[in-house]
């Protein structure tokens, strides 16, 4: 496995089919991580796809994802709280009753410990989804999805009590 | 004496051999499997992405959601031969034929309506508004109540079926998949795939009488998403798909208790029973393949290879 890191996008193009050994690329280019792509099709990601197409002709990307996950869960919390109080919707999208269907398959939350969302990781290249992380066999005590990101026990983070 | 032999050799086989039908998502297909082989016969050519699949009440049609091709295909089950299509709306996945034989309730995922079409003149009698992705459809025995589940919206939609509009909306779990009336429409049951549960609503009065969860050994509860829902011809027990965890749960329906799960194969979506409801076959989306369940012993039999992504299925005696 070869990987490459170019978050610039300087020179991760010109290295698949390059290599001097014959190795699958990743990082970067290649199979790229990521937290949404728009060759996502199952789970209902075509639905949202479509959406999200129709709404601003062109494809979803990660920081799309990112932004409509926030909204969705704001209108998620009021859904089932039926209260619009900032401070009662944030009690509420970080304890364990909150659960948002994020189209990956498995439902999303919030980590109590520095608020980032516990969501499964797309491993994509140009044209097809080749798996959704976590990975069979990467088993977790809590949630498998919580061995991708940063766990409780790792994080320094302290705006959330953790 | 000999006769009497052959009587019980006879007995001993299921009472009619039944046909199998199952549309395979990703082929475009149908596979028909005949239940006294438990081979697959016939493979018969369909519209894009079937998913739904039911019959006529005499079972001398057979009505197919051809999703990406946004049309209703009414087949000939006997030749094989599309006879017509109906309008359906866009992207049709499920949806519920009416106690009147005439009606079909169709859910629009893409377009967040349930299209009503009337089978006979081929016409679209109307088109109501729901959630979010619409999916799940149901129609209580007597007729007068449809429901659609919106899998984003995360609500059971209850339409009255005289004036064709919404009378009631029930919040359930993330991303409802499949509503199912018992029986004696007495209840509704309703699963949330992300959420893992199933809410049991009384029909009446829309309230929630209870929830059932699962919990399978050795499996993380995300996993555990259920679909289809299926009710043995006595009522008493309820059979449930849970998707990727490739389980099967069997659930007391009084009780609303989990008695069991039986391991099939992988990502199960949907259920249908024999004509005598002895066996029950599973779509397993990711394997490709049915599986065959013993109801009495709760046990599965064997699988049968069908084709790629099978989703609906639907039994033809």
């Amino acid at each position: 496995m070869l990987l490459i890191a170019d978050a610039t996008d300087d020179f991760g193009r010109y290295v698949e089919h390059n290599a001097w050994l014959p190795r699958p690329v990743a990082g970067s280019d290649g199979m790229v991580p990521s937290g949404w792509s728009p060759v996502i099709e199952a789970w209902g990601a075509v639905q949202l796809q479509n959406r999200f197409r129709d709404a601003a002709n062109r494809s979803m990307r990660g920081q799309d994802y990112a932004a409509w996950a926030a909204i969705r869960a704001i209108g998620e919390g009021v859904t089932r709280t039926n209260v619009a109080d900032a401070a009662s919707l944030r009690r509420y999208l970080l304890s364990d009753a909150f659960q948002l269907d994020g189209f990956k398959g498995r439902g999303l939350s919030f980590r109590t410990w520095n608020g980032q969302l516990r969501q499964p990781i797309a491993v994509a290249n140009s044209r097809a989804l080749i798996a959704l992380a976590p990975l069979e066999g990467f088993l977790h005590q809590r949630n498998e999805m919580d061995t991708l990101g940063q766990d409780q026990t790792e994080s320094a983070c302290t705006a959330f009590g953790g | 004496m000999r006769t009497l032999a052959l009587l019980l050799s006879l007995a001993a086989l299921p009472a009619t051999a039944a046909e199998v039908w199952v549309t395979n998502e990703k082929n475009d297909t149908i596979s028909v499997i005949d239940t006294a082989t438990m081979q697959v016969t016939r493979t018969i050519p369909t519209g894009e992405r079937p998913r739904g699949i039911t019959f006529s009440k005499d079972f001398s049609r057979v009505y197919i959601c051809a999703s990406d091709s946004d049309t209703v295909q009414v087949m000939d089950p006997a030749t094989g031969d599309i006879l017509h299509d109906l309008p359906s709306g866009e992207d049709p996945e499920q949806f519920v034929l009416a106690p009147d034989d005439v009606h079909l309730y169709i859910a629009n995922e893409d377009d967040a309506v349930t299209t009503v079409v009337d089978t006979k003149t081929r016409q679209v009698v109307a088109q109501i508004n729901v959630g979010i992705e619409p999916e799940g459809m149901a129609i209580s025995p007597d007729g007068t109540t449809a429901i659609t589940t919106s899998e984003t919206t995360n609500m059971a939609h209850w339409i009255d079926t005289a004036t064709l509009k919404i009378k009631s909306n029930t919040l359930v779990d993330s991303r409802p998949r499949h509503a199912e009336f018992t029986d004696d429409g007495a209840h509704l049951w309703v699963s949330a795939e992300i959420g893992g549960t199933v809410t049991v609503f009384n029909t009446a009065d829309q309230t929630e009488l209870g929830k059932i969860r699962f919990e399978i050994n050795g499996l993380n509860g995300d996993l555990i998403q259920p679909v289809g829902v299926r009710f043995t011809p006595d009522g008493a027990t309820a059979f449930i798909a849970l998707g990727p965890s490739n389980h099967v749960a069997v659930v007391d329906t009084a009780t609303l208790t989990v008695e069991g799960y039986i391991l099939v194969g992988r990502r199960v979506w949907h259920m249908a029973f024999s004509p005598d409801g002895s066996q029950l076959f599973t779509t397993n989306g990711v394997s490709g393949d049915v599986t065959v369940i013993d109801v009495a012993s709760r046990t599965a039999l064997q699988s049968i290879k069908v084709g790629r992504f099978p989703w609906g299925v639907a039994v033809r005696p």
